[in-house]
């Protein structure tokens, strides 16, 4: 008995250690066999999209495709997107880092140029590229966006097409004016009496008095685009400023001020921090304006819930510092960047050749005849359904594209029923309409400095703090003003504004645009 | 006598070693039982530690953290020195002050409470509904508490408006928002907390209540007299180890409910951290946070038991 006992617990003992083993000595892959295949890693977004029947984000038919046309043995490594510049940060602390890395953040690319962890590609693109080198040539607009401190290239990347440039966007209930007897705004004085009438003269029609002016998912931009005064920075009088440190940013205070005191907007925003009480009550029809983006998908929910409903774009309002568009993204769309791993850049440069060349349009339409057939010259969907599985998550691995929509294509593109042809005509209205006002953004990028990420990060909260105490509090927006610069100053903002504008004058050449 | 008294004294020693040895080997089998736990401190908390020096460094992924330079205390006098430092300590040890006042007495008491409940089937029920909160996790009680102290939808605010009582926004204002804080600190972790005291309450020797019961005591005195001191070790030992979490309050128990009104009350130690070393990017600064911190832990638990043992009852060394 004892000794069966024993052998239970020295059993136990040994399976346990087993299992700790095991534990930790995973994760270590086998080395490769054979160099003679090329190989490249490629981090990927990992947006959790990809079907269990279609694989995972590094085994999945449009990897298998690329490896299939490149004859690269292709390993793409995923990043989750919510998290991906701190995945790729650990990657690069490790000593792993993809051979390419991709990420829209302009900033962590200029992070990780300063950290010495990027190779420059100026005598690759002039030597060895072909297609890559004649698109560029053909758009030197995309520069300034990739030639670092030091002169030199550092990243690859390419021209956003217009819907991906255009990115907040206003919508209105044409209805609701309609039912107010008011015309639409022009100007930010009209928006808040228009807001007030929907607030007041109960537009939805049931008698009560329950609606709201303005619902909204990104209302300190969009109020402060009005004025001009975003988290940016801005060139006054040949000096960069930092857009919450301007004049105008007590202006953008007060109207947002204006819509809490007026209760134009919900008194509850503060917590509703996943913004579901927003869009609810767009979504019910007891708001009649949205500040979210040109390609809402809320209109939809909304005509499901009463489809009477006439959602339409707004136009940017006028302030008195003129019209100034809803905010936009800059011209150049991701960034692709070759890592201190990468031993031969050839095979690299081939791969991203390929891939503006040839290799985005399938991976963006699929197969012809399979997922697209052109229309018109616009490739049309065939099976809504079979894309949604097959096709949707290929969306991050066309790192380049040449890609360019047209707002007439967007009805086009789209599957036949009603609902969606409305949908579709709705969205292309609101891209063209944001379109036509230009966004003031003064410089292409920030300057990657520690001292300017430190302040940054020490500001922001006291940043949020001011403007909810000025806007839900006793404080005017000048005395709200005079804190943040007070704050700034104290935080050590004038070393820094010193620096950045030593930075603006230093490379004024490479930022004009 | 000089001379003599080393070598007995090595032989003692030999022969206290052996007999170690000796003890290890006879109980071999429950040392390898041990042993994955050994091996999971060390891997999982000792390796980890490696890390702390950059705290001392100036850390680059490029350099890893070998070859970061060594900046000395840089990144402490920058902690020390900021204002925000002083403001989010000070919002750590009151919020950590306040949990522990309200957390700490709540489960002893809820058990002496579920002790004296003789209806079995009540007693269970009860039971298995205090334990139900623990499992939820904070971002789903957080959008609870949130939604029940609405102004306009909130349970809370209706059952006070039948009062006449005006809607108020408790998670705006600095006051209300801590009473929510650890009130929802209370309603998720008191009834788990009870399981220690219960298992302490049932190993009391039901001859002293019987006893008691003779002399004439009544239910309070059984309480205040036999009870409570017989629980007090396990009491102290809670205690002791509560302390060594003070400055550790949930992350995400304040990440949930804090909002852009609260800030200055509600950015704490762990928020901060969040915020500014993986947000922001400066490991070496919060790693310099997070040693302060550890040290302070440190001293609260040393003291903490020092005091326990003052007072008479045994600590946790």
């Amino acid at each position: 008995m004892n000794k069966w006992k024993r052998g239970v617990a020295f059993g136990m003992a040994a399976l346990m250690l087993c299992a700790t083993a095991m534990l930790s000595g995973c994760g270590k892959d086998e080395a490769a066999n054979g160099e003679t295949t090329k190989k490249l890693t490629i981090s990927v977004y990992d947006r959790g999209m990809v079907p269990t029947s279609e694989g995972t984000y590094s085994d999945n038919r449009w990897t298998r495709w690329i490896k299939e046309q490149t004859g690269i043995d292709v390993e793409w490594v995923p990043v989750p997107r919510n998290d991906a510049t701190k995945k790729l940060s650990l990657l690069v602390a490790s000593g792993e880092a993809p051979n390419i890395i991709t990420e829209y953040d302009q900033n962590f690319i200029r992070t990780l140029y300063s950290q010495g962890i990027l190779q420059p590609i100026d005598d690759l693109v002039a030597n060895s590229s072909t297609s890559y080198k004649a698109y560029l040539e053909a758009h030197p607009e995309l520069l300034p966006y990739v030639t670092f401190d030091d002169g030199k290239m550092y990243a690859f990347t390419n021209v956003r097409s217009q819907d991906s440039v255009a990115n907040h966007s206003t919508w209105i209930r044409q209805d609701w004016l309609d039912k107010v007897g008011m015309d639409m705004p022009q100007t930010t004085d009209e928006l808040i009496e228009v807001a007030k009438a929907f607030r007041d003269k109960d537009p939805d029609g049931n008698g009560q008095n329950d609606t709201y002016g303005i619902s909204f998912m990104n209302w300190e931009a969009i109020t402060a685009a009005m004025f001009q005064a975003n988290t940016l920075w801005y060139e006054e009088d040949g000096q960069l400023v930092y857009g919450p440190l301007t004049d105008r940013f007590a202006d953008a205070l007060a109207f947002a001020k204006t819509l809490y005191t007026e209760k134009l907007i919900d008194p509850e925003f503060i917590t509703d921090k996943d913004y579901s009480r927003q869009k609810q009550f767009w979504v019910t029809g007891k708001a009649g304006i949205l500040f979210n983006t040109w390609q809402e998908t809320l209109c939809g929910d909304l005509l499901k819930n009463d489809p009477n409903a006439k959602p339409v774009p707004l136009a940017p309002v006028e302030s008195q510092y003129g019209r100034n568009g809803y905010w936009q993204e800059t011209e150049a769309e991701r960034y692709s960047v070759l890592t201190n791993t990468l031993e031969d850049p050839e095979v690299a440069m081939e791969f991203l050749d390929w891939m503006i060349e040839d290799g985005w349009f399938t991976l963006q339409f699929g197969l012809e005849g399979e997922h697209y057939q052109m229309e018109d010259g616009v490739p049309q969907v065939i099976d809504a359904e079979k894309n949604d599985v097959e096709l949707k998550y290929s969306v991050d691995y066309h790192i380049l594209r040449q890609w360019d929509l047209q707002p007439e294509w967007i009805p086009k593109m789209a599957a036949k029923d009603e609902t969606s042809q409305h949908l579709a005509e709705l969205k292309a209205q609101s891209l063209e309409s944001t379109l036509l006002y230009p966004f003031r953004r003064d410089l292409p990028y920030e300057p990657a400095m520690e001292e300017l990420t430190k302040l940054k990060s020490d500001f922001a909260p006291i940043e949020k703090q001011v403007r909810i105490d000025v806007i839900t509090g006793d404080k005017t927006p000048e005395q709200g003003l005079e804190e943040y610069r007070a704050e700034w100053k104290r935080l050590g903002g004038d070393e820094v504004d010193k620096l950045v504008n030593e930075w603006y004058q230093a490379n004024k050449a490479n930022l004009t645009k | 006598m000089n001379t003599t008294k080393p070598i007995s004294n090595r032989l003692v020693l030999g022969r206290e070693n052996r007999s170690i040895w000796k003890r290890m080997f006879k109980d071999r089998y429950m040392y390898m039982l041990m042993l994955p736990i050994l091996v999971y401190f060390f891997i999982f908390k000792y390796i980890p530690m490696y890390g702390a020096i950059i705290a001392f460094k100036d850390f680059k992924f490029v350099d890893g953290i070998n070859g970061s330079e060594w900046v000395g205390l840089e990144h402490f006098i920058r902690l020390f020195t900021s204002q925000d430092f002083y403001k989010i300590f000070r919002n750590t040890l009151f919020l950590s002050l306040c949990d522990i006042l309200a957390t700490f007495p709540a489960p002893i008491i809820l058990a002496i409470l579920l002790n004296e409940v003789h209806n079995r089937v009540f007693k269970r029920t009860v039971q298995s509904l205090l334990y139900i909160p623990y499992f939820i996790s904070w971002v789903v009680l957080g959008g609870i508490v949130i939604n029940m102290l609405s102004p306009t939808s909130g349970v809370v605010n209706q059952i006070l408006g039948l009062f006449g009582v005006e809607p108020i926004y408790f998670m705006k204002s600095n006051a209300w928002w801590v009473v929510a804080y650890v009130g929802s600190s209370v309603w998720q972790s008191a009834g788990w907390g009870t399981i220690v005291y219960l298992a302490a309450i049932t190993s009391i020797d039901m001859e002293q209540y019987e006893a008691a019961i003779i002399d004439g005591a009544n239910k309070w005195q059984q309480i205040w007299n036999i009870t409570l001191p017989s629980i007090s070790g396990t009491i102290a030992i809670m205690l002791i180890l509560k302390m060594g979490h003070a400055l550790d309050l949930g992350f995400e128990h304040v990440y949930m409910m804090q909002n852009d009104a609260v800030l200055g009350i509600s950015e704490i130690i762990s928020t901060y951290e969040y915020r500014v070393g993986l947000e922001g990017m400066q490991y070496s600064y919060t790693t310099a946070l997070g040693l302060f911190k550890g040290i302070v832990g440190l001293i609260l638990v040393t003291g903490t038991n020092w005091v326990v043992k003052k007072m008479g009852n045994s600590g946790l060394w």
